[in-house]
């Protein structure tokens, strides 16, 4: 059989010249390639490098050209908007005659595509309109009455799916049957069917299609006021300015609008959906959204999340921490000493560059297990139940529901956590859950509790983790309805939300999430770890005078006073530097730690197993788990990354990045120091009660003067007379 | 659903996500961006770019959150 480009130059039969015209990703090159075979011709656009596709198919005695047009929502123009591929259908549409139009459509996203189809059905061309991907509509249950839809439109409808070759046949009967002309001017609103109108659409000479340059004309559609004249356009003008007299609307939206409501009435009459009587979805939701369920299953899930996240890649940081600290800090350190390198270079290397890379290294198992997990969640559709769940104790605080969406996204990064609050429309609602926030334990701070729990948990690591992450949210949410209650008074927006269908994610799909917030994290710390690293490992060899303190030992000894009621004492100065840097970032904390704690190891003799000996080292320094428990509370709470607080200033206000800066520093202090005395309080009762009615009476004290600035601003606000 | 009152939602809470909306007008998140583009066309809605600050940082993988704000003044 020959290729109709072989028989074309002598062919002489009768001829059609059809376009496929859709928008995109609605499967128009597959029924171009369907329709078409082998037989196409590929080329570009003039002017750009767009492709241009067209191929040729022999139907009983005629030789039909189809032209794949590129993917468009519309047909409109304008100078800045407009895409290269509207602007070639755009050009296509006027230059080029065709004798039938193809409008392909999605049977699942009729509303949208059927914009387009408005735009075609103005210009009065022969027209078939294709609905593709009929079989997947079937499948979701959407049912298309095709010979309404087709009534409704005035041009022939067929039903497709040109993946399997099904009705194709029926579209090429249609194509070599008689073309309709539509005649069709339902979906444009009235005044266009005004006489007024009507004259002055004849009036416009220059046009092949004179009412459908009418339509663009008021739409202020570049391409076809180019073609027009002046007087001509100056009319146009004219004619939008009485629309928008009489209508109080621009002209342009009003036209749009009109085909949106026919579209609507359009899909009321033809579309219709088989509702199910009882999915799967159903039925976990009656038990994950039970009132009484739903909170004890989140807690199971977060639960069971923190366990295998901690527990699993908890024991493949050790490994990792083991093998990376042997190559990349002994090695390298053994290595230089070998070359008789100067200790500065060795310092550089191995307690710098190398040990920023170990601790950066050390992050991976655990973040990625917490991300894999997190993305389960989120995929399978369960976060937004839990959203839902949670909303019932938010609305009992007077705090909106929405703000656990931003509250999770907190889990990973606080920075975007405040950014994601813009999607509250309430202002103050937005304040309070930006106020929140910082609260939220991020990648960095779950990174600090994995090495913590490793040294001082070591059984029960995943229970500490659980611990800190609800103190977190309990955190977030006491200040949420502490704020509520005074500074930012009213009712919450109610949540309003749409359940996705449960689905189980693809492993793949998994990995990629996961992976994608894995690279960005280590990419993050690891920028700022090794710099840090190097400059912690230079100022901690940086002696002062003769004596054998160091120049950061003296700064972090002169600070760690402060920190003593919660467990600091003065020789674990390494603490409080870590606490300096990671205002910073949080990533900092544990880089620092590792490196000055090293280095102590290293001025002990104990070299051997380096690494290990950090986490001795820090274990010996820290009063046990409970001074390392009340450390990580801090950490959990304090003053939040420059990020986040840089992130707080744009979004609201310099004035509330300074207060969450100091609410969370205190808050973080005063509940570390009150759980350290309250632990310890049989050692010494008397200065444990005092210090924990001293931090009660800051708290108590704070709050107050909270609400005395919010009764003046109340008092400020004069209500109006009645009537105004 | 129309056009019309979808502006006039967005001057009136002059902030939301695509998921708000589909949620409060019952629509296909296709069909509002259809609708949301006729606007941002006019300079009366624009499209937030969220990514303003953790341009850098992907951590939540929540930087396609598709925000829409008034713009017209």
């Amino acid at each position: 059989m020959k290729c109709c480009l072989d028989v074309l130059p002598t062919f002489s039969g009768p001829r059609l010249k059809i376009a496929l015209v859709g928008n995109p990703n609605v499967g128009k090159t597959t029924l171009f390639n369907a329709l078409t075979g082998s037989c196409q011709k590929i080329g570009n656009w003039p002017g750009v490098t767009v492709e241009r596709k067209s191929g040729f198919f022999q139907f009983d005695e005629t030789l039909v050209e189809v032209v794949d047009l590129p993917g468009t929502y519309s047909l409109v123009t304008t100078p800045d908007m407009s895409s290269v591929d509207e602007q070639i259908v755009c050009d296509f549409m006027l230059h080029q005659s065709v004798d039938l139009i193809v409008n392909v459509i999605d049977a699942s996203h009729l509303e949208r595509n059927l914009y387009l189809t408005t735009q075609l059905l103005e210009m009065q061309l022969p027209m078939v309109v294709a609905v593709n991907k009929a079989d997947q509509a079937s499948v979701s249950q959407l049912h298309i009455a095709y010979d309404v839809l087709s009534k409704r439109l005035g041009v022939p409808v067929v039903s497709l799916a040109a993946k399997s070759g099904e009705g194709i046949d029926a579209l090429k009967q249609l194509m070599k049957s008689t073309p309709y002309i539509v005649s069709h001017a339902a979906c444009l609103p009235s005044f266009m069917n005004s006489r007024e109108m009507k004259e002055w659409a004849a009036s416009i000479q220059s046009a092949s299609y004179p009412y459908w340059f009418a339509i663009r004309l008021l739409e202020n559609d570049t391409l076809v006021s180019e073609k027009v004249s002046e007087v001509i356009r100056s009319e146009a003008h004219g004619l939008q300015h009485t629309i928008q007299t009489n209508y109080h609307e621009e002209a342009d939206s009003l036209i749009a609008e009109a085909r949106y409501q026919f579209i609507q009435e359009t899909l009321k009459e033809c579309l219709s959906k088989e509702v199910q009587k009882t999915t799967w979805t159903d039925r976990i939701d009656r038990i994950v959204l039970n009132r009484f369920l739903g909170i004890p299953l989140f807690l199971l899930m977060m639960y069971g999340l923190f366990f295998l996240a901690i527990t699993l890649g908890g024991w493949a940081q050790k490994e990792l921490d083991y093998f990376s600290n042997r190559l990349l800090v002994e090695g390298v350190s053994s290595l230089l000493m070998q070359i008789h390198a100067p200790l500065s270079v060795v310092t550089l290397f191995a307690n710098g560059i190398g040990k920023g890379i170990c601790t950066t290294i050390t992050f991976i198992p655990v973040m990625a297990m917490m991300f894999f997990l997190l993305a389960f969640l989120e995929e399978s559709g369960y976060m937004t139940r839990a959203a839902f769940v949670i909303d019932r104790v938010m609305q009992l605080l007077g705090l909106p529901g929405k703000s656990f969406v931003p509250m999770m996204i907190g889990f990973g990064c606080n920075v975007p956590a405040v950014m994601a609050s813009r999607t509250l429309e309430n202002k103050r609602d937005r304040i309070l859950t930006i106020m929140m926030m910082p609260f939220m334990s991020c990648g960095a701070r779950l990174a600090i509790y994995s090495a913590f729990v490793a040294a001082f948990f070591p059984t029960e690591g995943h229970n500490v983790v659980f611990a800190l992450y609800l103190i977190g949210i309990s955190v977030a949410m006491l200040t949420g309805w502490m704020l509520r209650k005074t500074l930012l008074q009213g009712k919450p927006a109610p949540l309003v939300m749409e359940m996705p269908s449960y689905q189980w994610p693809t492993f793949k799909t998994l990995l990629k999430q996961a992976g994608r917030r894995l690279n960005s994290f280590i990419m993050r710390a690891g920028k700022l770890l090794i710099p840090i690293c190097v400059l912690l490992g230079f100022l901690n060899t940086m002696m002062l005078g003769k004596s054998d303190t160091s120049l950061l030992s003296w700064i972090g000894q002169s600070m760690t006073p402060i920190f003593a009621p919660m467990g600091i004492h003065a020789d674990n100065w390494p603490a409080t530097v870590g606490l300096l840097t990671g205002v910073l970032a949080k990533e900092v904390v544990i880089g620092s730690l590792n490196t000055l704690y090293s280095q102590m190891a290293h001025w002990t003799g104990s070299v051997s197993t380096l690494s290990y000996s950090a986490y001795g080292v820090m274990y010996q320094h820290f009063e046990g788990a409970i001074g390392a428990f009340a450390y990580l509370l801090f950490v959990l709470l304090y003053f939040p990354c420059l990020s986040t607080v840089s992130a707080v200033s744009q979004e609201l206000h310099r004035g509330w990045a300074y207060f969450s800066v100091f609410w969370s520093t205190v808050l973080a202090y005063c509940v570390a120091v009150s759980f350290y005395q309250l632990a310890t309080v049989y050692l010494h009762p008397f200065s444990s009660c005092m210090w924990l009615v001293l931090m009660g009476t800051v708290i108590g004290l704070i709050v107050a003067g909270i609400r005395l600035v919010s009764v003046k601003q109340q008092a400020k606000w004069v209500p109006l007379p009645e009537g105004t | 659903m129309s056009l019309f009152a979808l502006r006039d939602h967005l001057k009136q809470v002059k902030m939301a996500s695509l998921a708000t909306l589909c949620a409060n007008f019952q629509s296909e998140p296709d069909t509002l961006r259809g609708m949301l583009a006729h606007w941002i066309r006019k300079g009366v809605i624009r499209q937030v770019m969220p990514a303003r600050v953790c341009k850098t940082c992907n951590a939540c993988g929540q930087c396609a959150i598709e925000i829409y704000e008034w713009a017209s003044t």
